[in-house]
């Protein structure tokens, strides 16, 4: 919200810079948004009238005007100017020859094309009053001409915009808030005290519920609205002039000045934080018998016609002030269009009222409208206030309207309940950790109009209607915190045990495996936990088991992934063409839908490896299962089991001859393997794509399993064998090294090493060192032969042709 | 005796090859050698006279040795072709492919380990969470704009308590999760993935990472919180780092502030970075709301504690200079590449 600075000082009885104020306020209240200075009109400028526009001889878009700026129209300037927006009759501004716009803006006499200009007519933004550029500004036709515009629009002033905090829209969106805010920070005096001229009135004893004849307010529920007040204004007269001060208030705080009605309305509001509605009165109702409004919710297939123009159908959920004909008004948002009031206006119905935040919010968004009304009574406004903001909107109609007040209504039906809190003394410093003199905390709450009882050391505190955003003890230290300064607070060390972290085993392995795999030239990515209907479909998995966005930002961002590779896999194609062969990995959380809706989360490791390049076939599958062989060994201290992989449903995306279910341990940590043929083709990737995808679950249980302890080295040479043999192709290298570890003893062969693959057509061809070993002594060269003849038998039993 | 080194000397400048060395070492220390010789007389001479000879002797024999040494170490030298071996070394070395980590892991990883460091533990919760512990448990409101269709993801699906689910807009769910089981005192940091319902550009996206750091004691104030704050942002950015605490409002904590730190790239003298104010926002702070302990099942006034997040991207940004949050989930190798 945006404050005028010289009426926040006025209120505060204060003296300060808007710079000051922004330095001030940041530190203690509210972020500051902006400054904004609005400059005083430049000195010679003056009102005018424009007596006559004739089109420029020379040039299209330029027209000659006879102006003047002499309160007897006698004497006449000709002036040239470019804008479109005026018609004879019009008051505008004139800069008279001599006058300094801008730094470097001389008006002079001069001619143009041909033309002689005695002056300029001016925008608003060319005198420095706003930024508008539309055209010439249009004054009010009351002004008298030849009154210098420094007169009109007074001196200079500055605005601060504040970002007023969601729990404090109750007071301070608000000039009076504001003040209070600023003598509490300044340790300055009481507001309300030594009330100046255009400051109002500060309310108590004030009587409530006041009965009215003419006026009956029927409110269909307190939720609605807690408190309602009208007060009937007659022989006002609307079309006075709105008083500069006001009207420069109203300007610096970007509202229009519109009559003296709403200007008085916008004024209160600004100044006291409570939206009011001026009625046209007679448009309501009787003004001599009976104005009957009911606050109700809105009906089905009822429409208004607001005071925008634009038209709404309210339902429900709305509050609307309706009379027996028709609604009126959104409550709170915008009144009617017929009902509002003109220029020909002489009986005003004020409202002022409290009015449910949560309705106005959703009525608000419903309608998408805005209004500074409706954004207070969206903060939840103080019904105590409603009186008043009447106190001084009848003050301000009477002495610039012309007003009487013929009859005022207040109903209020439900009271807040007032608060105290108990402070102890002691809890301040043992929450902030600084010490604040006593009479300085008491100090600061009643600069803040909170009333204070002090018994010793502990603080009765109670807490004024406008600040319901106090509970407890510890928000009334936030308010002494704040205002006494945080800066105050100095760092302080935290005594406590010295207690060495806990690392748990699902974070400390997600470590080492991303160590590893960075050790491996594995890059990391992340990418969005969300996909769409299009990728379910192509990766064969079940909507059913997927958690739906609501509220999408977009169609391929509706579901909760229950997969880490399809996303990752997106980011392939691009890679590809710039990095010839890609090894990405990503960790990250995929979410599973249970059959009786429980949610199932699981963090993955999702792993790719892509070649550009055409390779042998199995290639880039083998070594990215090499790869995971290698790191499990080395946390783990084995080698991972692999079996074809177990089609259950959501695996479909694997392919079917190529890919593995993965084991340590007898636990599955996951698979490995190539995608299905269709979606490499459809997500354009290179055929040398291999894949998998690991559980940090189960790793991370084997790894608080893990245990390892050492195996003493060998002492006795070891005995070195290769056997070469041709291997029926369905015989596997797994069943190979079955049967060789089948006939030897266990404790002799040390290890058992597949050196070479050679395959073409229907044949392949395997080399195996063997290696043996004696924990007790040297094995004789007669043992490892006769082992060695077991093993050919046993291979040639399997049709494997031993190549001697 | 004396003579003997300087023999050698000339000896040795006629010496070109390891053969001629052998020949000189022969006769010098040879056993038929001057020096041998003299040495076997000892074994017949006097005490005194051995007190006096035998150091001599060793002396010499020293010399000639460590000459010899230096001699034959200068002819093998010599005797390489360096020139025939020369090698091109400014040839590109054989790389090892070594990957490289998401900026924001590494982020990630360097927040942890100053906390770590500092005794906190480290919690983890879920990303699908139940509105109580993302919004009633942290006293929000029912009708709270956060929890609006515009500023949150919510799921079509509840669970299976028919609790309603969104993706958590925050770290900050963990707390109550963390505080049902565990005793105070604990320190503790969540780092985690969250959510929010935000068209992205440059400066927006919907999914980034928070850190939520969470201590309760028996005496823990908004001093010792301005400690750990300056502790870590001094260690992060490693210079000093000054903490400035401004008013603010949220529902979890009581008091509320806005921190800020003191801008590390101009020290506070006011710079493009920190638009000219010398002070950079970083997140949002505040003591644990009573309300929150009472929901987590804590006595009301038992315990105090601070908690606060911040926003792991902006940091990376902020680090690493980086002007487009959309990078981040891009999946990008160019990107990742730099990191």
């Amino acid at each position: 919200m945006k404050y005028c600075v010289s009426w926040l000082n006025e209120l505060a009885h204060t003296h300060l810079s808007a710079e000051e104020m922004a330095e001030l306020f940041t530190r203690h209240s509210f972020e500051v948004d902006g400054i904004e200075k609005i400059k005083s009109a430049p000195s010679g400028v003056v009102v005018g009238k424009i007596l006559d526009i004739s089109l420029h001889p020379n040039a299209d878009k330029l027209q000659c005007t006879k102006v003047t700026i002499d309160p007897q129209e006698k004497e006449i300037l000709t002036i040239v100017c470019g804008a479109k927006n005026i018609t004879v009759g019009d008051i505008v501004p004139v800069a008279t020859v001599g006058t300094k716009l801008e730094e470097d803006c001389l008006i002079t006499k001069s001619t143009i094309r041909g033309e002689l200009s005695e002056g300029m007519l001016c925008a608003e933004d060319e005198l420095g009053l706003g930024k508008d550029h539309s055209g010439i500004l249009q004054l009010d036709k009351e002004i008298p001409i030849g009154t210098s515009l420094v007169e009109v629009f007074g001196q200079g002033d500055e605005v601060i915009e504040l970002d007023i905090l969601a729990s404090r829209g109750r007071d301070a969106l608000s000039h009076i808030g504001i003040a209070r805010e600023l003598s509490a920070i300044t340790g300055g005096e009481n507001l309300g005290e030594n009330r100046g001229e255009n400051t109002p009135p500060s309310l108590s004893g004030e009587k409530e519920n006041k009965e009215s004849e003419k006026i009956h307010i029927n409110i269909e529920s307190k939720k609605l609205s807690k408190r309602y007040m009208g007060v009937l204004l007659k022989s006002v007269n609307n079309t006075a002039q709105t008083p500069d001060w006001m009207m420069r208030r109203l300007r610096a705080c970007g509202v229009h000045s519109i009559n003296i009605a709403t200007d008085i309305t916008n004024y209160v509001m600004l100044e006291t934080g409570q939206p009011l509605h001026a009625f046209d009165a007679k448009k309501i109702g009787d003004v001599s018998q009976k104005i009957s409004l009911q606050i109700r919710k809105g009906r089905k297939g009822e429409r208004l016609s607001l005071l925008d123009g634009k038209e709404v159908e309210v339902n429900e959920n709305d509050i609307v002030i309706a009379n027996d004909q028709e609604v009126l008004a959104l409550a709170g948002v915008m009144g009617g269009k017929t009902s509002g009031t003109s220029k020909e206006t002489s009986s005003v119905f004020l409202e002022s009222a409290w009015f449910d935040p949560i309705s106005i919010r959703k009525t608000r968004m419903r309608h998408k409208i805005i209004t500074e009304s409706s954004y207070r009574f969206e903060r939840d406004i103080d019904p105590e206030g409603v009186s008043l903001a009447v106190a001084r909107a009848i003050e301000l109609f009477k002495k610039y309207a012309g007003a009487h007040i013929e009859e005022e209504k207040d109903l209020y039906l439900e009271k807040e309940k007032s608060v105290a809190v108990i402070l102890p003394y002691y809890e301040i410093q043992s929450l902030l950790g600084v010490s604040i003199p006593l009479e300085k905390v008491v100090s600061i709450l009643k600069l803040l109009s909170f009333k204070v009882r002090q018994d010793g050391e502990i603080l009765s505190v109670y807490v004024p209607s406008f600040r319901k955003d106090i509970r407890t003890f510890q928000y009334i230290i936030e308010e002494v915190g704040r205002l006494y300064g945080y800066d105050h607070i100095q760092p302080q060390a935290l005594i406590t045990p010295l207690r060495a972290s806990r690392e748990n085993s699902s974070h400390k392995i997600v470590r080492l495996m991303g160590n590893a795999l960075t050790g491996c030239g594995f890059d990391e990515i992340m990418t969005y936990s969300f996909y769409g209907d299009e990728t379910v479909k192509l990766f064969g998995l079940e909507k059913e088991s997927h958690f739906t966005l609501l509220n999408p930002l977009s169609p391929d961002q509706k579901y909760f992934r229950s997969k880490i590779l399809p996303n990752m896999l997106k980011a392939v194609p691009a890679n590809i063409k710039r990095f010839e062969n890609i090894n990405i990995f990503e960790i990250g959380k995929v979410y599973e839908r249970e059959d009786d809706g429980s949610v199932k989360e699981y963090q993955r490791l999702g792993i790719i490896s892509s070649q550009a390049k055409k390779e042998k076939k199995g290639e880039t599958l083998l070594r990215l299962k090499g790869t995971i062989e290698s790191i499990l060994f080395s946390l783990f201290g084995q080698y991972p089991d692999v079996s074809p992989i177990e089609f259950e449903k959501g695996l479909e995306y694997f392919h079917r001859s190529q890919s593995m279910d993965v084991s340590l341990d007898g636990v599955l940590i996951g698979f490995v393997g190539t995608l299905h043929p269709s979606i490499t083709k459809k997500m354009k990737l290179p055929e040398q794509t291999a894949v998998a995808s690991l559980d940090r679950d189960a790793l991370a249980f084997l790894f608080e399993r893990e245990s390892r302890y050492y195996t003493p080295l060998e002492r006795f040479p070891s005995v070195f064998r290769d056997i070469s043999m041709k291997v029926p192709y369905e015989i596997t290298a797994k069943e190979v090294e079955d049967a060789i570890r089948e006939i030897i003893d266990k404790e002799h062969l040390q290890s058992l090493e597949l050196f070479d693959v050679f395959e073409k057509e229907e044949e392949k061809n395997f080399a195996y060192h063997l290696e043996f070993n004696s924990r007790q002594r040297t094995l004789t060269g007669k043992e490892i032969d006769d082992s060695m003849e077991r093993v050919f038998e046993k291979l040639d039993s399997l049709g494997i042709e031993i190549r001697k | 005796m004396e003579n003997i080194a300087k023999n050698i000397e000339k000896d040795l400048d006629e010496v070109r090859s390891l053969e001629d060395l052998e020949r000189v070492r022969i006769t010098y220390l040879g056993r038929k050698s001057f020096l041998s010789e003299n040495l076997r007389l000892l074994g017949k001479m006097t005490p005194e006279e051995r007190k006096e000879q035998g150091p001599k002797l060793q002396a010499i024999k020293e010399h000639i040795t460590r000459t010899l040494d230096e001699k034959k170490y200068a002819l093998e030298q010599t005797s390489f072709d360096w020139k025939k071996d020369a090698l091109d070394i400014s040839l590109p070395g054989k790389k090892s492919p070594i990957g490289h980590f998401h900026p924001i892991t590494q982020t990630i990883r360097e927040i942890e380990d100053i906390f770590i460091s500092m005794g906190f533990d480290i919690a983890d919760g879920p990303e699908i969470e139940n509105e109580f512990y993302n919004f009633d448990a942290l006293n929000f409101p029912k009708n709270h704009p956060a929890r609006d269709m515009q500023d949150a993801y919510w799921l079509s699906e509840k669970n299976e308590k028919g609790e309603k689910l969104l993706p958590r807009t925050h770290t900050s769910s963990v707390q109550v999760r963390y505080m049902q089981e565990n005793t105070p005192p604990f320190r503790i940091i969540i780092p985690g993935k969250i959510f929010r319902h935000e068209p992205t550009d440059a400066s927006h996206e919907h999914t980034f990472h928070q850190f939520e750091a969470l201590v309760v004691g028996d005496d823990v104030n908004v001093a010792h919180f301005k400690y750990i704050a300056q502790e870590f942002f001094s260690s992060f950015f490693d210079t000093a780092i000054e903490i400035r605490l401004r008013p603010s409002f949220f529902p979890f904590t009581e008091p509320s502030f806005e921190f800020d730190i003191s801008c590390a790239v101009c020290e506070g003298k006011g710079c493009s970075v920190c638009k000219r104010t010398g002070w950079i926002e970083v997140g949002g702070a505040g003591m644990v709301n009573q309300e929150v302990f009472v929901l987590a099942g804590y006595k009301e006034n038992f315990y105090r504690g601070f908690a606060w997040g911040f926003g792991v991207e902006r940091l990376a940004m902020m680090k690493y200079k980086i002007d487009d949050i959309r990078l981040f989930h891009s999946g990008d190798l160019r990107f990742i590449r730099q990191f």
